[in-house]
C-alpha cells in the first residue's frame, strides 16, 4: 500500500524547501547543532555554552541590547533619511513635516531618538557588567579595548546625530560641544575646523555631521562590532568562573 | 569554537548519517575553559536564542510605547544670534560640561575625559591577575571596597559641587585671590594656577585620599584597587551627568530639577 504524503511533507521534502533550509526542525541535538553553525546569523554563537551565560543577572542581556538599539536606531535612521535633506534651508521644515505630516514620521523620530539615548546607557552599563566580572581579564584584554572604542564611536554617533534637526537645542548643544573641543590644547582651532567646516556652525557642520553621522560612524562602529564579537567566540565565549 | 566542535560532535546519536569534519585542533586549558566541560553545558539552540528573543521582543515594545506616548523636544529654528540661556550639551556630555563650571575648559572637556578613557582601556594591562573572571565582586573586599569608592565619590562631588556654588569656594576664591601679586607671575601664569593648577590639585588630592583610605583599611590587591578607581570614574560619570541635567537652570545657577526653566523640560508642546 501506498503512504500518503501529507502536504506538509510534500512541501519539508520538496527540493526548494530543502535548500533554504539545511536541515530538520531543531528539535533533535544534532539539528539544534546544525540551525546554529549553518546560519549565518545565528553562527555568531557557540552551537552550546555554559549554563552559566544564561543567567540574565549576570550580563543583564547589556551587551546584546547594544546591538538591538544599533539595529533599530540603523532601521529607522534609513527610513528618516527618504524625508531629510541636510540643507541648512530644508533640515528643521523637514524634521517638522516628520512630526506633522508623514504617517508615524514621529514614531519614527521619537524611536530613533530614544533608542539612541538608551544605546549609550546600555554600552555605558555593558561596560560596567564587563569590568565588574572581570570578564577584561586574559585572553581578553584586547576585546575590553575593542570595547572602549565602541563607547566613544557611540558617543560621536549621538553627538552628530543631535545637530540634525537643526533646532536651538541641537545648534547649540552642538556649539557648546565643539567649543570644548576648540579647547584642545595645541591642536583646538585646527581641530574645531575640522569638526564644523568653517569658523562657526553652518551648512559646512552640517554636512560633516550628516555625512559621519550616517556613513562614517556606523561603518568604523560595524567594523568594530565585527571585531568584538569574533573576539568573544574567539576567547572562549562569555566569561565564566574558572 | 573550542567548545563547538568537540562537543558537537559526541552530541551525535551513534546512527547518524552525516560525520562532522574537524575543522580546528585547539590546545587545551585556557582560562575560559572549565574543568568538566560537559556537566554544565546547554545548546545555545533554544536556551540562549529564546533570551535573546524575549529581550529583543520586551525592548521593542517598550521603545515603541515610550516613542507613542513621549514627544521628542523640536525648538524653534537654529539661530546663531540668539543664544539660548542655558545651552547644554547633550545629557551625556553633561558631566564634562558641569566640570567646565570648575576648571579649563581644556581640562575639563579634553584632558580628563581623554585620560580617563585612556586609562579605562589600559585595565586589563594593568590588573594582570588572571583570576576571579565571571563573578561579580568575586572577594568581600571588593565588594566593601567598590560600596565605599561610590559613596565616597558621590558625597565629595555633591560637596564639591555645592562649596564651589558659595562665596569660599575655590573658584570665587581664586578669582579673589591676587596671584599678579606675586614674583614672576603675570597675568597668564595666573590664570593658569587658577584654572589649571589649583583644580587638578583638588581632583588629585581626592583621587589620592580614595587611593590611601583603600589601602589603609583593605590592603587591596591591584584588580581591588582599580575596583575603586573604576568605580569612582563610573559614579562620577553619572552623578555630574545627573547634576548637569537636572539641577543646573539658568545661567548654569543650581537649581531644583522642578524650578528647571521651561527648555529644559522633557515632553515639550510641539511648537506652533
Amino acid at each position: 500500500m501506498r503512504q500518503e504524503q501529507s502536504i506538509g511533507s510534500r512541501i519539508t521534502n520538496s527540493q526548494v524547501w530543502k535548500s533554504f533550509f539545511r536541515h530538520g526542525y531543531p528539535d533533535t541535538e544534532r539539528n539544534a547543532a546544525l540551525i546554529v553553525v549553518s546560519n549565518v546569523f545565528l553562527h555568531l554563537h557557540p552551537v552550546r555554552l555554559k549554563r552559566h551565560a544564561l543567567r540574565v543577572t549576570y550580563t543583564f542581556c547589556l551587551g546584546g541590547l547594544s546591538f538591538f538599539f544599533f539595529l533599530v536606531l540603523t532601521v529607522t535612521g534609513a527610513l528618516l533619511m527618504f524625508y531629510y535633506v541636510p540643507s541648512v534651508n530644508q533640515a528643521y521644515q523637514n524634521v517638522r513635516d516628520l512630526d506633522t505630516t508623514v504617517s508615524f514620521g514621529i514614531l519614527l523620530r521619537n524611536m530613533h531618538r530614544y533608542a539612541a539615548h538608551a544605546m549609550v546607557i546600555s554600552v555605558f552599563l555593558h561596560m560596567m557588567r564587563v569590568f565588574y566580572t572581570g570578564s577584561y581579564k586574559p585572553p581578553r584584554e584586547f576585546n575590553w579595548v575593542i570595547g572602549v572604542g565602541l563607547l566613544t564611536v557611540t558617543f560621536l554617533l549621538s553627538f552628530t546625530g543631535y545637530l540634525l534637526p537643526w533646532d536651538q537645542l541641537s545648534l547649540w548643544a552642538v556649539t557648546v560641544g565643539t567649543n570644548i573641543a576648540a579647547a584642545t590644547p595645541l591642536l583646538g582651532q585646527k581641530v574645531q575646523y575640522l569638526l564644523i567646516g568653517g569658523p562657526t556652525i553652518g551648512q559646512g557642520a552640517l554636512i560633516r555631521f550628516y555625512t559621519l553621522h550616517v556613513v562614517g560612524l556606523p561603518l568604523v562602529a560595524s567594523v568594530l562590532m565585527v571585531v568584538h564579537f569574533w573576539r568573544i567566540r574567539k576567547d572562549g565565549n562569555i566569561s565564566a568562573p574558572l | 569554537m573550542t567548545a563547538g566542535i568537540p562537543s558537537a560532535r559526541t552530541a551525535l546519536p551513534p546512527d547518524a548519517q552525516k560525520t562532522q569534519k574537524l575543522l580546528d585542533l585547539v590546545k587545551g586549558d585556557r582560562y575560559a575553559r572549565s574543568e568538566a566541560p560537559e556537566r554544565d553545558e546547554v545548546l545555545v539552540w533554544p536556551h540562549l536564542v529564546v533570551i535573546e528573543a524575549i529581550a529583543a521582543a520586551v525592548f521593542l515594545v517598550v521603545l515603541t510605547v515610550v516613542s507613542i506616548a513621549v514627544r521628542s523636544p523640536l525648538e524653534s529654528l537654529a539661530n546663531p544670534a540668539q543664544t539660548p540661556n542655558p545651552s547644554k550639551a547633550p545629557w551625556y556630555f553633561l558631566n564634562l560640561q558641569e566640570l567646565l563650571l570648575h576648571m579649563n575648559v581644556a581640562l575639563a572637556g579634553v584632558v580628563l575625559p581623554g585620560l580617563a578613557l585612556t586609562l579605562v582601556a589600559t585595565i586589563p594591562y594593568l590588573d594582570r591577575d588572571p583570576t576571579g573572571v565571571g563573578r561579580y565582586f568575586p572577594t568581600t573586599k571588593g565588594k566593601q571596597i567598590c560600596i565605599f569608592s561610590a559613596l565616597y565619590t558621590t558625597i565629595v562631588e555633591v560637596g564639591l559641587v555645592f562649596w564651589d556654588n558659595t562665596y569660599w569656594g575655590p573658584t570665587q576664591l581664586l578669582a579673589r585671590t591676587n596671584f599678579e601679586s606675586l614674583p614672576l607671575v603675570d597675568t597668564n601664569k595666573a590664570t593658569i594656577i587658577r584654572s589649571w593648577i589649583i583644580p587638578s590639585i583638588i581632583i588629585l588630592v581626592f583621587i589620592g585620599i580614595l587611593v590611601v583610605t583603600t589601602i589603609a583599611a583593605w590592603k587591596p590587591t591591584t584588580r581591588e584597587l582599580i575596583i575603586a578607581l573604576f568605580t569612582a570614574f563610573a559614579v562620577s560619570y553619572w552623578v555630574l551627568a545627573i547634576i548637569g541635567t537636572g539641577f543646573r537652570g539658568e545661567s548654569q545657577h543650581l537649581v531644583w530639577p522642578w524650578n528647571l526653566p521651561d527648555i529644559l523640560k522633557p515632553n515639550p508642546p510641539p511648537v506652533g
